[in-house]
């Protein structure tokens, strides 16, 4: 991978042994998704794992949005 | 038969074997509606904190042109660490997709303040882009460097902000290197994927772009250039001066120049 930029690599890479953010796959409304949990009712959508091209264009399932959502110990 | 159904109908007529574009029924059971209104109130939250406003005004607008922001680092095969703020291509590219199939979004706004980042995921998005069937115009506000040349100039029409920046540079790289002259080989033939696709989709020629490129009095620790508002329209790259009322006047025009010539 090739990092075309005018930002420093030191800065870019600072922190790159941080943990990594857990993320959780799950079906929303139908639209599989891959969110990152926030609190116990609430997880942030990180992307969308779906097929079907109209998911990409509904702005209720973007990723950055909060979505209330109960995760059930399996997940 | 209602209005929605009539839709639907229609849809389906154009596309009988995509499913992807086939409507989907409104309520349907098992699915998960009744968090709706929950869900209303968290975004109304969102929107505060993030915007400033409880509500963003989208109702008003018409909603044939699809705006696309490209910030920070454009983000490919690595995941970046957490303080870069970035722009995914596994978000841009399928959303890509859907304005070119979609029958209501006419034309592309794209919007753009990045510092570069992975070539190939620069390239890729600027292709798709280059090779959308419906108009696009990119305006460059606060900077469109190093690998958001290509993202810059890959629509039909382009504009720069007077205050905005393009940093013209050759990629690089730091640490061990195995093997220079392949290195080198490797590296020019990167770099001439990136410049090509500049002066294929820009009016500046190869030779001033090299110039630019490899110009050594310039940046400190580094070759290259850097080109503020009209020096990007002089040498070549950018179609004009202007900001937002030009760029959404420019691509409304080429969606009618589109409409017209669809007829």
């Amino acid at each position: 991978m090739i990092l075309h930029t005018i930002v420093d690599s030191n800065l870019i890479w600072k922190n790159q042994d941080a943990e990594p953010v857990k993320t959780i796959e799950l079906i929303w409304q139908g639209v599989p998704m891959e969110v990152i949990k926030k609190d116990e009712k609430t997880v942030v959508i990180n992307r969308i794992l779906t097929t079907n091209l109209k998911h990409y264009l509904n702005p209720s399932i973007q990723p950055g949005m909060e979505i209330t959502y109960t995760l059930t110990s399996r997940e | 038969m209602n209005s929605y159904e009539k839709k639907s109908e229609k849809g389906k007529q154009n596309h009988p074997n995509n499913p992807m574009l086939t409507d989907e029924p409104k309520e349907r059971p098992g699915n998960p509606y009744q968090h709706e209104k929950k869900q209303s109130s968290v975004n109304t939250a969102a929107n505060i904190k993030e915007m400033g406003a409880p509500v963003i005004p989208t109702s008003a607008i018409g909603n044939n042109i699809h705006c696309m922001t490209i910030i920070g680092q454009v983000e490919g095969h690595m995941v970046l660490p957490p303080q870069n703020k970035t722009t995914k291509y596994e978000h841009v590219l399928p959303q890509l997709a859907a304005i070119e199939q979609s029958e209501e979004i006419e034309g592309l706004l794209l919007i753009l303040n990045t510092v570069g980042g992975d070539v190939e995921a620069g390239l890729a998005i600027a292709e798709m882009i280059s090779t959308m069937s419906k108009p696009s115009v990119s305006l460059i506000l606060g900077g469109g460097h190093s690998i958001g040349v290509p993202l810059s100039v890959c629509t039909n029409y382009s504009f720069i902000a007077s205050t905005a920046t393009m940093t013209i540079h050759p990629i690089r790289m730091t640490g061990l290197v195995i093997g220079g002259p392949q290195t080198y080989e490797y590296f020019d033939k990167m770099q001439k994927r990136i410049s090509n696709f500049i002066t294929d989709h820009a009016s500046i020629s190869k030779k001033r772009l090299n110039e630019l490129l490899y110009n050594t009095r310039e940046l400190a620790n580094e070759v290259g250039t850097v080109l503020i508002g009209s020096d990007a329209v002089e040498n070549g790259l950018i179609n004009e001066v202007g900001g937002l009322h030009e760029a959404l006047s420019k691509l409304k025009k080429l969606i009618k120049e589109k409409r017209r010539t669809a007829r």
